[in-house]
């Protein structure tokens, strides 16, 4: 368990710079142009700009005296969370929506611990029912029900 | 009266049976949509269009623009229930409904949203019905100049709307602008921060943004702050609203419904616009602003009253300049001239019943979505009672679900979990998402006003000072910034900044 | 008897066949438009997909595939299976797009094969009333009498080229003001911050019925039967300058013959029908039945002219 401590507002300025400044360095490739005339890269490189100066601006103010809260950081829910987003992603197009479902829900609900996974098959089960029934039938959206077998 | 005529006119012709169930399941058909994160209303009214083929025009339109405030309707719900924006439009709603929901004031919340966005709808539908005609040349005195003067605007407010650290907002908005800046530059062609994925060459969709920033992030708080068998919500709370914030929402709504009829007026002012600038108006005429973020009722009333009343007076330019103010719009003009209606000035002298049946009938289709959805407030309470372990999975596949409809696009999904995993990283730092979609959105309609701007003025910034409603603005906007940093109200952040502290130090204990 | 058992086998055989091999289209089928849905493009693709499903039995689904100037469309296409079930509907900036990105993200003519050309979508030459002309011949007198260049509103590659043509024809010198869309730029134009723009007629029509905006003229080969008054910039005196604004279906160039020829003739038929032809023509888009191999040469006409433009001018590289 990580806990982020009164680094908090130190670090946020930090990479918020970090960020500006990686923008500004990117426009290096974009022409300026001039006021009359803004090139793309005009607005954007401003922008760099201002957000480097209130990244520092951010970090150098982050008050030392501020009463510390202990924000403990959990890496599983985020972890499952996020990877069902992903897994379905990447399953919906070869797999269909059914199989996209079951593999994305059973993972998302691995995030709470301690659930049984006949529930978790249920609830991936009837969450499978009812996306295939309300998404495809109800609303007739375009989308895959089945896997692809072999290219077709 | 003229206008009672026209509008005896528009009532006879919208009460026809056909006409009254095409509204009927226009609007549920919206509701429905605008309740699912991500489907839009464009993608369902497009795939309805050949559905209207073969219906009279006025029909045709009644159910399209059912399906749309039918939608700006639902949307709401999915804010209030679960901080997830079922329409960018709503995702202000988020800002106070959420709170409210967890506090067990679901109810309150829902219901000040169906009847605040009904009387605005009213108000808008009759502002439309007097107005229409006056007002065309409105929408054209607002050159380039006023809106990018009314984007630095909306973008002060975004600064003040934040409850906690002034300069962490300063910063979301920077990087909201920036966010936006992402795709094909309009004036050059060029793409810019794509980083060669191609379906980034059309910017960052309004809907991936906020779905991750808002809905997946909340999921994931959700399951740090919850135990294994916790729902969302611990009470269920009284339906109906108490006397304290009737009192409270009374005038946040006829303040919301004011300002979203006048903003609904321009095209090119966004969809957020109307909501967010009630929002910000309510929390600077409150006498405590450390309440909004936290559960404020006004917080809920006055955005969903200006969203819907921007909604009816967006048909203004439609219907008289056929100009599109959103996507939905645009469909609406495809649908017109299918039915052989070129939209215009003429409609209205051309096509009297057609003009006045559409007015009439927002006003019906107003009234059976707040028949529909008040007794709807009870069961989607009864979603919160569901075991969140359960709730959430469903959640996470109905975003999934949306947002890959929005464009079939693969990436659009993994992008919308990369803004999930920012905005819970955000949430950490301490940051606000509200500023930052802020930003995101009024950022390329500002950069696009701004250049258009100086090249019409050949290069001479003294326009914006010249033009008298694009200075109003500016003074409007430097107010709201001087406001932001006078004493008490830095007092009254800093009682808010402790206060979350003391939340968050007792919530561990709870 | 045994001749007729034989014929019975054969029938029975042929039945089998006709089964097994399946008649197109056997499942629906999908008609990617590249561009958002509620334009023209893609309510003319769901006037012909509607068309085509009642025609061919299996539904044509329209799948909006928007962005990066059609090319993620058309990837869409390219990477399904060339079997007939994922078709394009592809408009006429298709031919320019791959020149304006390096490097070139498809070949029109090389990667697709046209299946049926459909119309396209007349544009004109509109002015501001406040611009004292009357005629494109008194708009270039008055163009060229004025101190500061006009301000011209344009949105799509094909409007900037149509507009540079132009220029180039007539000797003019306009600035160039930049928008997403035509819609976009309407306020502007109605509002005369913005002088003129080369767009689509049906989107500004009412307005010039109205008197708030004057159509000088259209970039179309004839008149438009809808505005008989109104010449064609070429007789105006303007030669060599018009938005490629053709709409057509294409399938993968590895789509089997029969399949394509199939289709060809549905889509042919389908826009004889009164149905087809009274909605195509509200959305104002000239039906034109060009066969497939026509189009193949328009398509090769415009990429030289494309590309000439481009070498010349430099138009539309970053």
């Amino acid at each position: 368990m990580i806990t982020i401590r009164k680094l908090r507002d130190g670090l946020a300025g930090l990479s918020l710079a970090l960020f500006g400044g990686g923008v500004m360095l990117c426009t290096l490739h974009y022409p300026v142009g001039t006021l009359a005339n803004m090139g793309p890269g005009y607005v954007p490189r401003l922008l760099g700009g201002l957000l480097v100066l209130l990244g520092l601006l951010i970090a150098g103010t982050a008050r030392r005296g501020q009463p510390v809260v202990r924000q403990p950081l959990a890496w599983r829910p985020p972890l499952a969370v996020l990877g069902s987003v992903v897994l379905f992603a990447l399953t919906l197009r070869s797999g269909g929506l059914l199989l996209a479902t079951l593999g994305s829900v059973m993972l998302a609900s691995s995030a709470v611990r301690g659930v049984r996974w006949r529930e978790r098959l249920a609830v991936a089960l009837v969450l499978g029912a009812l996306a295939v029934s309300v998404f495809v039938y109800g609303l007739g959206l375009p989308l895959p029900v089945w896997p692809r077998f072999g290219g077709i | 009266m003229e206008l009672i005529e026209h509008l005896a006119l528009g009532f006879s012709a919208a009460a026809s049976a056909q006409n009254l169930l095409s509204c009927f399941i226009g609007s549920v058909l919206g509701t429905l949509i605008g309740v699912l994160p991500g489907i839009g209303p464009v993608a369902t009214i497009a795939m309805l269009l050949p559905l209207t083929y073969g219906m009279p025009p006025l029909s045709a339109l009644i159910m399209l623009a059912g399906i749309y405030y039918g939608a700006q309707y639902g949307g709401s719900t999915t804010s209030i229930m679960l901080n997830l924006p079922g329409e960018a439009s709503s995702a202000i709603t988020c800002l106070d409904g959420h709170p409210l929901a967890r506090r067990g004031r679901a109810g309150a919340a829902l219901t000040v949203a169906a009847l605040g966005s009904f009387f605005a709808g009213c108000v808008g539908t009759l502002f439309l019905a007097a107005f229409a005609a006056p007002l065309t040349t409105f929408a054209l005195d607002f050159g380039p100049a006023e809106y990018c003067s009314l984007m630095i605007f909306g973008l002060a407010g975004a600064i003040v709307l934040a409850s906690k650290s002034l300069l962490k907002a300063c910063a979301m908005v920077v990087l909201g602008l920036l966010l936006g800046l992402v795709g094909t530059d309009v004036n050059s062609g060029a793409v810019r921060f794509t980083f060669g994925i191609r379906e980034l060459n059309d910017g960052i969709g309004t809907a991936v943004l906020a779905v991750g920033v808002f809905g997946f992030a909340e999921i994931l708080l959700g399951l740090e702050r919850l135990h294994e068998h916790s729902t969302l919500t611990a009470r269920c709370g009284r339906l109906g609203l108490s006397r304290d914030e009737l009192r409270q929402a009374t005038p946040a709504v006829l303040r919301g419904t004011g300002l979203g009829t006048l903003l609904g007026l321009l095209p090119g002012a966004g969809a957020l616009m109307p909501a967010f600038a009630a929002y910000a108006l309510e929390k600077w005429c409150a006498r405590d602003p450390g309440r909004f973020g936290r559960g404020a009722i006004e917080g809920v009333a006055a955005p969903e009253s200006a969203n819907n009343a921007a909604a009816q007076t967006a048909f203004i330019p439609l219907l008289t300049l056929g100009i599109p103010s959103n996507a939905i719009m645009a469909l609406m003009i495809g649908a017109m001239t299918l039915h052989d209606i070129q939209p215009g000035p003429q409609v209205i002298s051309h096509d009297p019943t057609l003009f006045w049946g559409l007015v009439a009938s927002m006003w019906i289709g107003n009234a059976m979505l707040v028949l529909l959805n008040l007794p709807l407030v009870g069961l989607w309470i009864r979603l919160l009672t569901t075991p969140y372990r359960w709730l959430f999975p469903a959640i996470l596949l109905f975003c999934c679900i949306g947002i890959y409809t929005l464009s079939h696009s693969t990436v659009d999904l993994l992008l919308t979990a990369f803004f999930g995993l920012l905005g819970y990283l955000l949430q950490k730092f301490d940051c606000e998402p509200a500023p930052l979609l802020l930003g995101f959105i009024l950022g390329p309609l500002f950069e696009e006003h701004l250049r258009r701007t100086l090249l019409l003025s050949r290069g001479d910034p003294s326009v914006f000072l010249s033009r008298p409603l694009s200075l109003v603005l500016l003074l409007a906007a430097a107010a709201l910034l001087c406001t932001a940093l006078t004493p008490s109200a830095r007092r009254i952040r800093a009682q808010a900044l402790t206060a979350e502290q003391d939340d968050a130090i007792a919530d561990p204990a709870r | 008897m045994k001749r007729y058992l034989a014929w019975l086998l054969l029938c029975g055989l042929l039945a089998l066949h006709s089964a097994l091999a399946g008649e197109y289209p056997e499942k629906p089928v999908t008609l990617v438009v590249m561009l958002p849905a509620g334009g023209p493009t893609d309510a003319a693709a769901r006037v012909l997909a509607d068309a085509l499903s009642s025609a061919l039995g299996q539904p044509f689904v329209v799948e909006n595939r928007p962005g990066a100037d059609g090319v993620i469309g058309v990837r869409a296409v390219l990477d399904a299976p060339a079997d007939g079930y994922t078709l394009l509907f592809g408009i006429g900036s298709l031919v320019a797009v791959p020149m304006l990105q390096t490097p070139a993200p498809f070949d029109l003519q090389r990667d697709f094969t046209p299946v049926a050309a459909i119309g396209s979508y007349p544009f004109g030459l509109f002015v501001h009333p406040s611009v004292p002309a009357n005629s494109v011949a008194e708009l270039i007198a008055y163009a060229k009498s004025r101190e500061e260049p006009l301000f011209y509103a344009s949105s799509t590659p094909g409007e900037t080229l149509a507009t540079a043509e132009f220029m180039q024809a007539t000797g003019v010198r306009m600035s160039r003001v930049p928008y997403k869309g035509f819609a976009q730029a309407l306020p502007d134009l109605l509002a005369g911050r913005v002088q003129l723009a080369f767009g689509p007629v049906s989107a500004a029509l009412a307005h010039v019925q109205d008197g708030k905006l004057r159509l000088l003229a259209t970039l179309t080969p004839t008149r438009l039967p809808a505005l008989p008054t109104v010449p064609t910039l070429e007789e105006a005196g303007v030669r060599g300058a018009s938005v490629p604004s053709w709409q057509a279906i294409f399938a993968p160039a590895q789509t089997p013959a029969p399949i394509v020829e199939r289709l060809s003739r549905a889509v042919a038929a389908a826009l004889q029908t009164d149905a087809v032809r009274t909605r195509l023509g509200r959305l104002l888009l000239q039906i034109e039945m060009t066969p497939p191999a026509a189009l193949t040469e328009r398509i090769s006409r415009e990429h030289s002219r494309w590309q000439h433009f481009i070498e010349e001018t430099g138009t539309g590289r970053p």
